[in-house]
């Protein structure tokens, strides 16, 4: 999970290497869309690592410029996205009962609200503990994905990525912004309407 | 009976001693303006300062304005080896302004998850929106973007890296089509170098 990450970080900061051209994030539409997700507040601990990344769509659209040339497909999957919210908080004595209970309630709210779960996975006796939701448009459309990971590593990983994804982009997706669990995710269909 | 007034003489030293001076205050001021850090730069710092604590030395404090990066794009116009990497990155800057402060007592707490809330708060009266925040242990890395919607430019970044001993806070200016146009072909360079 730790390669996920940091490569992950690597392909956030290549949008935050340099704020840019095109206007900044639209908190209040963005927290308004079908695709959002309130993480709420996340208790980091006083020894522990904590990573707060925010993308807006400014910043985005300025990645998707930045690869239009070498990976149109690419380009044009972040360029749709409206925001992509990274939160990893390290697990200590100090945070792990409150972090973990943000986590399981989060889970649950998503559950509630329809979204989606395209991912679940718990590794036996110890492991990742993976959860990956998604907001759906109709059957091949997303509008909103949420990660949740709990690491055998002590550490908690949060995903929001909200905009239009299509069903073919997840890949895309996955392989971009190195969300592993993603890799072999298929959306499943819907049921077909009786005669 | 009032004697006629004479006319006032007006001395043209005060122009002559204005116009040698003029210069000197120009290039004193501007020489002055290049070992200070820009304004929001300088707000982080002291946000970040006053939340370690302690007293945080200035090792290295400057700034290149816009003139002065048009000056060297100028220049480097005239070498012709330059390469085009060092060539774009001088076209895609606009300005900057860099300082590196060092703590001066025996430990310094650093600033810790507690500060980057406080830091937020003093940046967000500013118009900056924290666009990245990462805390380890003792290093924190702060990037904060303008939050202002709707203006397309000019681009601005700000942000600080503290390891606990040692502050760096730099505020930059971009051409964002001109970063975007050199990020990508770092890109593509380096897709074609792995796909060798």
């Amino acid at each position: 999970m730790k390669s996920t990450l940091r490569l992950l970080l690597a392909a956030a900061a290549l949008g935050c290497a340099a704020a840019v051209s095109l206007p900044a994030a639209e908190p209040a539409a963005v927290a308004n869309s079908d695709g959002y997700v309130d993480f709420g507040q996340l208790v980091p601990s006083p020894e522990g690592k904590f990573v707060e990344v925010n993308l807006s769509p400014s910043l985005l659209k300025f990645a998707a410029l930045c690869v239009s040339k070498e990976e149109p497909q690419a380009s044009e999957l972040i360029g749709n996205l409206r925001q992509v919210r990274i939160n990893v908080v390290e697990l200590t004595d100090a945070n792990r009962e409150k972090v973990l209970e943000r986590v399981r309630a989060v889970r649950q709210q998503l559950a509630d609200a329809g979204w989606t779960t395209l991912v679940n996975v718990r590794e036996q006796p110890k492991g990742d503990d993976v959860q990956i939701f998604a907001r759906m448009r109709g059957e091949e459309a997303i509008q909103g994905l949420a990660v949740t990971v709990i690491g055998e590593d002590h550490e908690v990983v949060l995903i929001n990525i909200v905009g239009e994804i299509k069903a073919e982009q997840i890949a895309t997706l996955a392989e971009h912004f190195h969300i592993d669990p993603l890799k072999d995710v298929h959306l499943p269909k819907a049921p077909q309407p009786k005669a | 009976m009032n004697a006629p007034a004479t006319p006032r003489r007006h001395s043209a030293w005060p122009w002559i001693v204005g116009l040698i001076l003029a210069p000197f205050v120009i290039l004193g001021s501007a020489v002055a303006s290049a070992f200070r850090l820009d304004a929001d730069a300088a707000a982080l710092r002291r946000q970040i300062a006053a939340a370690a604590g302690g007293h945080w030395g200035t090792q290295v404090q400057f700034s290149v304005p816009a003139g002065a990066v048009g000056l060297a794009r100028a220049a480097t116009a005239c070498i012709h080896d330059l390469p085009s990497e060092a060539r774009d990155g001088l076209a895609a800057l606009e300005s900057a302004s860099v300082g590196v402060y060092a703590w001066t007592g025996a430990d310094a707490a650093g600033p810790g998850r507690h500060t980057i809330a406080d830091a937020d708060r003093g940046m967000a009266r500013r118009g900056w929106t924290r666009i990245v925040g990462v805390v380890d242990d003792r290093n924190t890395v702060l990037i904060y973007a303008p939050a202002d919607a709707g203006t397309a430019r000019p681009d601005r970044l700000c942000l600080a890296v503290c390891d606990g001993r040692q502050l760096v806070v730099v505020a930059a200016r971009f051409d964002g089509r001109a970063l975007a146009r050199l990020i990508g072909r770092e890109i593509e360079t380096h897709a074609r170098l792995a796909r060798l």
